[in-house]
């Protein structure tokens, strides 16, 4: 079991975007069915509710959708996919501007430093 | 949601500065509840007088509704101190478990124990201090009950075995029950828990929901834990 959680940060916000970044790689698709709440719990060690409330979350928005018995499933298009790709891609980068910005660095220095960091 | 034990105003006075002072709370269905505090303050006395093993001096304590002597059936617990006696191999406190209790589950306790990878012929006292732990938590988790109530359950582990246990602990966890965990180990256990009860000196000072502290305080619930006993400190200095 790797705990993949910082404790500062509510678990469920940390567990739904695990669950958007599993959307987002393609490695849950449309209609893939989702481990259940137990399962989660255990997987990564933590309270069924807290899992219960990211997963009822991610029903909430229409990331999943759940059958009584069936279980819980994706429903995200590809074009849905796009977007939330684009979406979370531009909030972490906003996210590593912001700390960048911190440490006092200009917007040439990240360029170069992201030019040197492929090579 | 309805409360599995409930405190009304119960204390308990050992003559000397240990007990327990006009304790109210309410443990409801489905809730997995951290039981924290320093030593000595109170975490004990306070399952003993819910197992009914201590009787409160004034207040009210309710199991399931009823006087904890008429519930205690419908509570799997986990002592801080062995009741077993030392000779005793696992694969006799199954039979002792399946002769006492209808609702524990022989496959689950060995399913259970051999995840922990201890064999059921060893006696109690050839197992380490954390095979002993782990023996113990198989008969409480094989049991399936609307209470569970765990006294240190990883006291005396090494911190890889205390994942084993937590996941062990999850698995085997009814959803629809409620489960007391005291543990001095918060960073450790924080994760599992929904709910958190702060002791000192025999009172509950803190009653919090973890996902609240963590969102609003921007703090895990080891740093908070930290800071109200911190704040203590100073303030008996100041």
């Amino acid at each position: 079991m790797s705990y993949p959680f910082n404790n500062e940060q509510p678990i469920y916000l940390q567990l739904i975007d695990i669950y958007k970044q599993k959307f987002v790689r393609g490695e849950l698709m449309d209609g893939d069915q989702l481990p259940s709440v137990r399962e989660v719990a255990m997987i990564y060690g933590v309270n069924p509710n807290t899992v219960q409330k990211a997963f009822s979350e991610l029903d909430r928005d229409g990331f999943t959708k759940s059958e009584r018995t069936a279980g819980r499933f994706v429903t995200l298009t590809q074009e849905q996919r796009k977007v939330l790709q684009e979406e979370m891609a531009r909030q972490y980068l906003g996210d590593f501007l912001d700390k960048m910005r911190a440490l006092g660095i200009d917007r040439q220095d990240i360029h170069r430093m992201i030019g040197e960091e492929r090579e | 949601m309805n409360n599995v034990i409930e405190l009304n105003r119960v204390s308990k006075n050992y003559g000397s500065s240990r007990g327990v002072l006009d304790l109210n709370v309410g443990i409801a269905e489905g809730q997995i509840t951290g039981l924290l505090g320093p030593n000595g303050c109170g975490k004990t006395t306070l399952i003993k007088l819910i197992m009914g093993l201590l009787q409160p001096d004034t207040g009210e304590v309710r199991l399931a509704g009823k006087a904890p002597r008429e519930s205690l059936h419908l509570v799997s617990y986990l002592p801080e101190k062995t009741y077993l006696r030392d000779s005793i191999t696992m694969k006799e406190a199954f039979d002792v478990f399946t002769a006492f209790y209808v609702d524990f589950s022989v496959e689950r306790a060995r399913h259970i124990l051999s995840e922990f990878r201890i064999e059921e012929r060893i006696p109690l006292r050839n197992m380490s201090k954390g095979m002993q732990e782990k023996a113990q938590l198989s008969l409480v988790m094989g049991r399936e009950c609307p209470l569970y109530i765990l006294d240190e359950p990883m006291g005396g582990v090494d911190p890889l075995s205390r994942e084993t246990i937590l996941r062990e602990i999850l698995q085997n966890y009814h959803p629809g029950s409620a489960m007391l965990l005291s543990t001095h180990l918060v960073s450790e256990v924080e994760s599992i828990f929904e709910r958190v009860l702060f002791m000192d000196e025999g009172r509950i000072i803190e009653d919090v929901e973890v996902e609240k502290i963590r969102m609003e305080e921007n703090m895990s619930i080891d740093a908070y834990f930290r800071k109200i006993y911190k704040n203590k400190e100073n303030r008996h200095v100041g």
